[in-house]
């Protein structure tokens, strides 16, 4: 594997909710996430809406103040440094939004909203401002004109362009996706997500992918990290965890996404999940998926379940301890249960 | 209906239309395109023609006539609008235009002053408070709500009893409890603008608190704000012209609308005209500051177009 940029070690984000006589309840939106992004490399992150994504995304960057956990960036912890120790960090870790309507300051010219980082971290004088600026707008895909404009001038994919050509004014080496094109149109959808390859290939900058479009995502990334309420429950290479799902959430989710061959789709078993994703602020006590998982064991609802390393992949489930016994025994995976037992714990 | 052709609908279109989703409009410095949105609106551009008026009156009036507001001349008591006086004389013979102009410096001056220093103070404080949160919050709107809870009138008048019954003290007075509105409107305003993304894409670009604060919030809410402030200048010029007409303002013989009013009323049935003057310039000062509010917070808004 390539040189490790970004290593993030239990990561906690908590948020304290007041409840008036109740008192504190805290909703536990990031639980104790690790996962490591190589340079150059693409994490897509996947999950349901709510199960801490974006929050993830935003506690990287500092937007939230991480509660617990480390965040190696380049061997350095940036979860411990101050505020102002962050700062040239800013530079390098960049982040590009899910609504290009609410990220661009609407009262900005599309000059300023681009210009505004490299003035803030003083990389050059105003005129050469003017002119990266403009580079940076033909980089995107856009006029050099357009910077005396408005970013209300412009159609959403457009906007989008901006926010992209924004984040690249600083350089980045890292750069946070949160949902950026669940906003657009499926036709603009394409355009973004090779703009962003594109850059990637020229500028080896590594992405965290966050999504719920599990084929664009596929599509993007190199590995894929799958959550569920704050829990990364399963990360590997892409191919393997879309071709071959380990966790049964990765499995159900896989199974929702839908087929664009109608015969193929009516070929398709659907795994439909049980029951409502629980409440962060009153998780299960164990596993966080024992509520709804087909294969719930005793040990499930009880202990949280560690993270189990298979080859090249990392998986949160208990069926893979097993697994691993079995192995031993000289059985591989296809001794995992494609079925769910016959007595599926009651209420577990 | 005619079916149309085959290949009506699709056809290619030109290389040089390919861009042509681009809204072709010229784009000018933002003040020029402020300024050109603000003359399209006439009703603002009447309002600012009234307020240039009595701002004129205020400044050069009293160099066109050959009197002084407490200049009094007995043969003109009670005069109507003659050659001599334009708009007649008072109960003692004093001339009531330029009686008219120094009342417009009075209560032209604590309007304006109190609204910027009401703007400034209510801004900064509201911007804070919104901003920061938390602790910060708490003790500036408790403080708020503490200054809130005694009736404005009374601070005005317990200063004029401690200071003296001059414009410093009203202005002192119109101010502590002024700004209460102000910081109120933009501790809202920057509250919800902070959770907008454009706020965390500055901070994630690096850019400070008072960065974010100023540039990216306070300037989101600047419609809200010249909203805002078009009712504080009406509500200080009131406030003079009330404390005046009660009789604990300006004193005698200085001249403000409000003491113009007060010294009217007694002959009312008599001589309405004297107290005509002083109402329709307030009225009138009042009115155009709407309009012109109205006209620079659209002005400003870079989406009307």
């Amino acid at each position: 594997m390539a040189e490790k940029l970004l290593e993030v070690t239990d990561l906690c984000k908590y948020f304290e909710l007041k409840r008036g006589l109740k008192g504190t309840q805290v909703v536990k939106a990031v639980d104790h996430v690790s996962f490591e992004i190589a340079k150059g490399e693409t994490l897509g992150l996947v999950g349901e809406s709510g199960c801490g994504k974006s929050s993830l995304g935003r506690t990287l960057l500092r937007i939230y103040e991480p509660t617990a956990g480390e965040i190696l960036y380049c061997g350095k912890d940036l979860a411990r440094l101050s505020r102002r120790g962050f700062l040239p960090y800013r530079r390098k870790i960049q982040m590009i939004f899910q609504d290009p309507y609410a990220s661009l300051n609407p009262r900005l010219t599309v000059g300023e909203i681009i210009g505004e980082g490299m003035q803030i971290h003083k990389l050059c004088t105003k005129a050469q401002a003017t002119r990266r600026v403009q580079e940076l707008l033909e980089l995107v895909g856009l006029k050099p004109d357009h910077i005396r404009r408005y970013p209300h001038e412009f159609s959403g994919g457009q906007r989008q362009r901006i926010c992209i050509a924004r984040t690249l004014s600083l350089d980045p080496e890292f750069i946070v996706c949160d949902e950026p094109i669940s906003a657009l149109d499926v036709s603009i959808q394409a355009q973004v997500i090779n703009l962003l390859e594109l850059i990637q290939k020229e500028r080896g900058i590594s992405y965290l992918f966050i999504a719920h479009d599990l084929g664009m995502v596929k599509h993007i990334s190199h590995r894929i990290g799958v959550m569920y309420l704050g829990h990364m429950v399963e990360t590997g290479p892409s191919n393997d965890v879309y071709h071959d799902p380990l966790h049964p959430y990765t499995r159900a989710l896989l199974s929702a996404e839908p087929i664009p061959d109608p015969r193929a789709a009516h070929l398709k078993k659907r795994i439909l999940l049980e029951g409502e994703i629980p409440s962060p602020i009153h998780p299960p006590k164990g596993c966080p998926f024992v509520t709804r998982c087909p294969y719930a064991m005793e040990v499930c609802a009880a202990i949280q379940p560690p993270s189990f390393e298979l080859e090249n992949r990392k998986v949160s489930c208990f069926l893979y301890e097993q697994w691993r016994i079995r192995e031993r025994g000289g059985k591989g995976l296809a001794s995992l249960p494609q079925k769910a037992p016959a007595q599926p714990p009651a209420n577990a | 209906m005619e079916t149309p052709k085959k290949g009506f609908w699709f056809e290619p279109i030109e290389p040089e239309l390919q861009n042509s989703e681009f809204i072709a409009v010229e784009s000018k410095g933002f003040l020029a395109e402020a300024s050109a949105r603000f003359l399209r609106n006439k009703r603002a551009v009447f309002g600012l023609a009234i307020l240039v008026f009595f701002a004129a009156l205020a400044l050069f009036g009293p160099f066109l006539v050959p009197y002084s507001y407490d200049g009094q001349s007995p043969a003109f008591v009670n005069a109507p609008p003659s050659a001599a006086h334009w708009l007649g004389a008072d109960k003692f013979g004093r001339d009531l235009f330029v009686r008219l102009c120094y009342g417009a410096r009075i209560s032209l001056f604590i309007g304006f002053a109190s609204a910027l220093i009401n703007l400034v103070i209510g801004c900064v404080l509201g911007g804070i408070s919104g901003y920061a949160g938390g602790k910060v919050d708490l003790i500036i709107m408790r403080a708020v709500d503490i200054i809130y809870a005694v009736p404005s009138m009374l601070y005005v008048i317990l200063i004029m009893m401690a200071l003296g019954a001059n414009t410093k003290s009203i202005l002192i007075g119109i101010c502590i409890p002024g700004w209460i509105g102000m910081a109120r409107q933009v501790r809202g305003q920057i509250i919800s603008l902070k959770q907008q993304e454009f706020s965390m894409a500055a901070l994630v670009l690096g850019a400070g608190d008072g960065r974010i604060l100023f540039k990216h919030l306070m300037i989101n809410a600047i419609g809200p704000i010249i909203v805002q402030l078009t009712f504080l200048v009406p509500q200080a010029i009131f406030t003079e012209a009330f404390l005046s007409f009660v009789g604990v303002g300006i004193s005698a013989p200085l001249a403000s609308w409000g003491s113009m009013c007060q010294s009217a009323r007694e002959f009312i049935t008599l001589y309405p005209l004297q107290m005509l003057w002083p109402t329709l310039s307030i009225s009138l000062t009042i009115f155009s500051l709407n309009f012109l509010g109205e006209g620079i917070g659209d002005a400003l808004n870079p989406r009307s177009k």
